[in-house]
């Protein structure tokens, strides 16, 4: 048997376009229940495993959790007997260990006080595998379950229907020339400066964080680093770096917005372009008003849709540049299609199924789509792989290698010039279009 | 220098993250301007941690918002047009279901014309 046929149950990407689409087909249809997911609380820690539903007393949710650990463990355990990369029971048992610190992360995330200060699960994922394997040392039963790679890939499949390209029309043509005109232009410049002028030899992590900067901070991050294959350090240093900063970015832009006497509605399309991450976009469009606290939350989200584009991008990229070992020989197709990440097939395969096939079959509107099978579903499962995948990194990381890959400061340097880059171009584009070309878009 | 034994280092590093964790639930925010975004979150309950735009739990109210702020411009200056335009322009700006349908075609086209 060929090894192209054999990679369909033997490679870890065409396994996670298998667990990708079976579970967006028991999504569609619509033989899953609700996924559990670990609630907010404030004061009651044990909140977080209760739901209240509408005129009925709270419920727990442990059970449903429980299940969906079992679920989650055969699932995989299934694709991970077929690869035979590691011992089947002992991935077993290594995954429910997993399973159990993810949910340690999701439930100190989720504290209210915490979810203020805009501190995701992404970061508490990889502080507790952190503080396991840099102490103790990660046990040989949990390092079993720790197939980050799956994990990220299988997530970002199902990420993949989350991605709709409607989307990018929501605020006209201002909002796709302050998304879509600065982001490119970022991250190009990024990755020259990085490679050419700071003469980074770790390449994945300079576009790690050029992607990072540019587009929508960990989610881009962990899609780039899949699709060009990067070490678990490389996506641990560019998410630790955009976590801390864009912290700092939300905290200190809409002060700056306001001393400046900025439009408010410029000022969140400044916002929606720069700061990484939509929670921390949301919350200082808020500072500026409603209408403010709208605007960057859109920019934002056309700015989401980019992430799809820019990781086939990245990987086509990637495997006939980057890795050609001899730079006089145009690699052949099959060569490309044997290094290329299939993953990112399924990821773009779910994008394009939901934003030309599934919303217009359900009435053309995002709601039923998003109310049906998205939020209750794959949005739910895509953040639990992500969050084990978290945890995963943290458990196979430690801090020599961590700062082995610091290359004196340069990432430091690299994300600081980029995003100094990017703000200076977004607040020029989005004062172009939304006070000169398209002064009544708003 | 005596070595830490992994599991004291394990205790320690539990101590710190425990700290750390506390001091962020605790509902802390720095004095002054640079504490104004974190007093604005707690006082509207506002999740800043979301990594994905749907992730936000008021996304699609959010969407809407714009829509109707864009619906809205969209009718101010069809009616506008309405009062001054010309024969020509008429059968576009007087109905803003047109000007609406015009936008919906070309989306780059953020006037009726």
């Amino acid at each position: 048997m060929s090894n192209g046929i054999r990679s369909l149950w033997k490679n870890e990407d065409w396994w996670a376009v298998w667990f990708g689409f079976f579970i967006i087909g028991l999504a569609l249809l619509e033989v899953l229940p609700r996924i559990p997911k670990i609630g907010k609380w404030s004061t009651a820690p044990l909140d977080a495993f209760t739901v209240a539903r509408e005129g009925v007393a709270t419920e727990t949710i442990l059970m449903p959790l429980l299940l969906l650990m079992i679920g989650l463990a055969v699932l995989t355990t299934i694709g991970m007997a077929a690869m035979k990369t590691v011992p089947t029971g002992r991935y077993f048992l290594g995954f429910l260990g997993i399973f159990v610190l993810a949910c340690l992360a999701y439930w100190v995330a989720n504290q209210a006080g915490i979810k203020h200060w805009g501190l995701s699960y992404a970061l508490w994922a990889l502080i507790l595998g952190l503080l396991i394997s840099n102490t103790v040392g990660t046990p040989k039963w949990l390092k079993a379950g720790a197939q980050t790679e799956l994990f990220i890939k299988t997530g970002l499949v199902l990420m993949g229907a989350e991605i709709l390209f409607k989307k990018i029309v929501s605020l006209g043509a201002p909002g796709l020339m302050v998304a879509w005109i600065v982001t490119p232009i970022v991250v190009i410049f990024m990755w020259q400066f990085g490679v050419r002028k700071l003469k980074m030899t770790n390449k994945e992590l300079v576009i790690i964080i050029a992607c990072a900067t540019s587009v929508c901070g960990v989610s881009a991050a962990i899609a780039v680093a899949a699709a060009c294959a990067a070490r678990k350090e490389d996506l641990t240093l560019a998410v630790g770096m955009t976590l801390i900063f864009t912290v700092l970015m939300m905290f200190f832009m809409p002060l700056a917005i306001d001393a400046m006497g900025m439009n408010a509605i410029l000022g969140a399309a400044w916002m929606g372009g720069t700061i990484d991450s939509t929670g921390a976009v949301v919350a200082a469009g808020s500072m500026l008003g409603p209408d403010a606290e709208k605007v960057a939350a859109v920019v934002k989200m056309i700015q989401n849709v980019l992430i799809g584009l820019l990781a086939f991008i990245v990987a086509i990229y990637w495997v006939t540049v980057v890795q050609r070992t001899d730079r006089n020989v145009r690699p052949n197709p099959m060569e490309i299609w044997y290094r290329f990440p299939k993953f990112v097939i399924g990821f773009v395969a779910a994008s394009l199924l939901f934003s030309f096939v599934i919303v217009p079959a359900t009435g053309g509107g995002f709601e039923i789509a998003e109310d049906t099978y998205i939020n209750p579903i794959t949005k739910v499962l895509r953040g639990w792989f992500f969050c084990l995948a978290f945890v995963a990194i943290g458990l196979e990381s430690n801090f020599r290698d961590l700062a082995s890959r610091m290359e004196r400061g340069k990432p430091l340097l690299l994300y600081a010039t980029g995003q100094s880059f990017n703000l200076a171009l977004t607040i020029l584009i989005a004062y172009l279009a939304f006070m000169v070309f398209f002064p009544n878009a708003i | 220098m005596h070595r830490l034994k992994g599991w004291q280092k394990l205790v320690i590093g539990l101590v710190v993250v425990t700290g750390v964790t506390i001091f962020f639930m605790s509902g802390y925010s720095p004095p002054g301007p640079a504490g104004e975004v974190l007093r604005h979150n707690q006082t509207n309950d506002i999740d800043a941690s979301p990594l994905f735009y749907s992730e936000v739990e008021h996304m699609a109210e959010l969407e809407k918002g714009v829509a109707a702020m864009r619906d809205s411009v969209a009718s101010d200056s069809a009616g506008r047009a309405d009062d001054s335009a010309s024969t020509k322009n008429e059968a576009t700006s007087a109905n803003p279901d047109n000007c609406k349908q015009a936008k919906v075609c070309n989306p780059l086209s953020e006037r009726c014309e």
